[in-house]
């Protein structure tokens, strides 16, 4: 292994020992708001596919996690919807072929050709892809952005999974094709009872699309709330000052946050966000705040929060 | 004053070509006459989907295409099919800001060295002043001169961006067109790098076009607003005109579609589908297909031309007086 390989190494575990105390569990959707640090979320994303599979998705069992394990849960109780599609899919080969695989990876053995291929048309069907038997010969560039995020969906939805996490699924995409991927999205996980963790960076999204949500900083979890919650009672400094940031929500002189993401190989001491928190106290720098309900299920890493179940209004 | 940037008619059309010997078998019409105009000290905004035309407009403008019809004029000026000597006079005072500011930093390249660069290509200076213009400048995007002797992957997204103003500014130019400005940063940075932009623009009275896909940053920053759609604008006017009472179809869509920052679900009619392929267009007006409110007669039989419907909005529909009339009875 080599020198820099490692390094990223030790530094998502911190990013890891981050994330333990505030969420033992996934329930049902829920947000990471990733914060600029892609990798070690993608990291993340490998630890809550834990333990014993379905229902119990636990952080905690890291140190038993084994590849076969993995092996049973990835690409069947858990799949994954990447950012971008394109690279996703491999260029060589028909999606016909490239979906039946994914499948035969992801069910039971003993399917016969014919059925998988009904089943890859039905799921074709789902995410609104015209003709879909005549699709199914075609090569990934013969279909255009918001087709092509359609058919990796389609590969996320096809094994029938417990949860799908999907990375920035539509960052790529128009707006009025994302409204129109979202609302696919929502409406088949609905139908299916399917959990979804979605990753992403617009809040937007958030808000039209998440029932919870957690804001992410530097690796570490500030804020965890359901979603309604968390836009009209945002508590964590990060987070109101990301609401800030929204251009949606400027008034008068254009305000952001000074300063930059700390480097997560020398994370600051105490409060990880306090290097760029305009309410930073002596405390901060010192001891990192443990996560208090300041309202039910709503949780908050700050120091600002001094007990349990108490909510100061700070706006 | 003449107008900062005068557009008139362009047209820029790719050739699709097949076979061998290659045969042209069609046009692929990228930008299909646009006329407008941006004034002195103006923000101007660009918006419309991919694949409309909006980053071929601005390598058009900027020379980087060769027009296929129509004229640019800078400061009353053509300079669209004028010779490379006479366009590279021109170019310093019409700079290019491109979507992925860390790819246009040579990485083998000291920022310094980066910055300095188009100063020894464009001017005269000696190298005392230009180690001054540099150093004004990187103080200016809100970094320092100690940054200079480090190289691009040392920085941050944001800070990449910075730079790639800085070498920019070293020029003073008087028009600076954006792609994209804050594609991919983090809404808090983006909130700084805008904050940036409005605080330069004031400093170096600088015109800015923006070409963007984002309309709440288009919003908060442009005087006017241009909506393209599939190389032919749609709607132009005042940015609080198109973002209040929008006419056209395919802009009250496109806002619709913005998922804002509010618990709810999306208001206002979505898009079904995707554009069609610039190179089969349908028939009439381009935005038919996929037009809400498009009828036989007349959308499928002429193209619509752009109409005045207020003091300087105009939109290329067949209804727009009637959605118009429509807007203010309700807001009467």
């Amino acid at each position: 292994m080599s020198a820099s390989s490692y390094r990223i190494e030790a530094s998502t575990e911190r990013v890891a020992q981050g994330v333990k105390p505030l969420s033992p569990r996934i329930k049902s959707r829920r947000t990471v708001n990733k914060s600029n640090a892609p990798w070690q979320v993608a990291r993340i994303d490998s630890q809550l596919v834990g333990d014993k599979g379905i229902g119990a998705f636990c952080i905690d069992h890291l140190e038993q996690r084994a590849t076969a394990l993995f092996t049973r849960i990835r690409g069947k109780a858990i799949t994954f919807i990447p950012q971008d599609p394109l690279a996703a899919l491999n260029p060589l080969f028909p999606v016909g072929v490239q979906l039946r695989d994914m499948l035969k990876w992801g069910m039971r053995r003993g399917r016969r050709a014919r059925e998988i291929r009904a089943h890859i048309i039905s799921i074709l069907q789902q995410v609104q892809i015209p003709s879909p038997a005549e699709q199914l010969r075609k090569y990934p560039h013969e279909f255009s952005g918001g087709q092509r995020q359609r058919l990796v969906i389609a590969a996320a939805l096809a094994p029938a999974p417990t949860l799908i996490i999907a990375d920035e699924p539509t960052s790529a995409l128009d707006v009025t094709v994302q409204a129109q991927i979202l609302l696919l999205l929502k409406s088949l996980v609905q139908e299916r009872g399917t959990s979804v963790l979605l990753i992403t960076h617009d809040l937007g999204v958030v808000a039209k699309l998440c029932d919870r949500v957690v804001v992410m900083y530097a690796g570490q979890e500030a804020e965890m709330a359901p979603t309604a919650s968390a836009f009209t009672h945002p508590s964590h400094p990060y987070t109101w000052k990301l609401l800030e940031s929204l251009p949606e929500r400027q008034q008068g002189d254009i305000r952001g946050i000074p300063g930059v993401v700390p480097h997560l190989i020398d994370p600051p001491p105490g409060c990880r966000f306090h290097t760029r928190c305009e309410f930073a106290m002596p405390r901060c720098m010192q001891h990192q705040p443990a996560a208090m309900e300041v309202l039910p299920d709503h949780w908050v890493r700050c120091h600002l929060f001094p007990g349990e179940g108490s909510y100061a209004c700070h706006a | 004053m003449p107008a900062m940037l005068e557009i008139n008619g362009l047209t820029k059309h790719f050739p699709i070509t097949r076979g061998f010997p290659k045969r042209t078998t069609g046009w692929l019409k990228a930008v299909d006459g646009v006329d407008f105009t941006v004034q002195p000290g103006e923000t101007f905004g660009l918006v419309g989907e991919s694949g409309c035309g909006k980053s071929t407009l601005g390598k058009t403008i900027l020379g980087l295409y060769q027009p296929t019809a129509g004229t640019v004029r800078f400061q009353g000026q053509v300079i669209s099919g004028v010779s490379k000597a006479a366009a590279r006079q021109v170019r310093r005072q019409l700079q290019y800001v491109y979507q992925d500011p860390g790819a246009s930093l040579n990485p083998w390249w000291t920022v310094g060295w980066s910055l300095r660069e188009p100063l020894r290509v464009h001017t005269q200076l000696s190298r005392q002043e230009i180690a001054e213009r540099v150093e004004e400048m990187i103080t200016a995007v809100g970094l320092a001169p100690h940054h200079l002797p480090r190289y691009p992957h040392e920085f941050s997204g944001g800070q990449q961006r910075r730079l790639a103003l800085a070498r920019i500014l070293v020029l003073k130019p008087r028009l600076i067109i954006f792609d994209e400005p804050t594609a991919g940063l983090d809404v808090s940075v983006q909130a700084t790098i805008l904050r940036l932009l409005q605080e330069l623009k004031e400093r170096f009275a600088l015109t800015y076009l923006f070409i963007s896909h984002d309309l709440g940053i288009v919003r908060l920053m442009c005087d006017r607003v241009t909506v393209m759609y599939l190389g032919h604008i749609m709607e132009t006017g005042p940015t609080e005109a198109i973002f209040q009472a929008p006419a056209h179809p395919y802009t009250q869509a496109l806002l619709a579609a913005v998922p804002k920052p509010e618990i709810g679900p999306w208001q206002g009619t979505l898009l079904q589908d995707e554009p069609p392929r610039p190179d089969a267009l349908p028939s009439g007006c381009r935005f038919r297909l996929r037009c809400p409110s498009a009828q036989d007669d007349p959308c499928a039989q002429s193209e619509p031309t752009l109409q005045e419907v207020a003091q300087g909005h105009m939109v290329a529909c067949h209804f727009a007086q009637r959605t118009c009339d429509l807007v203010s009875g309700r807001a009467a």
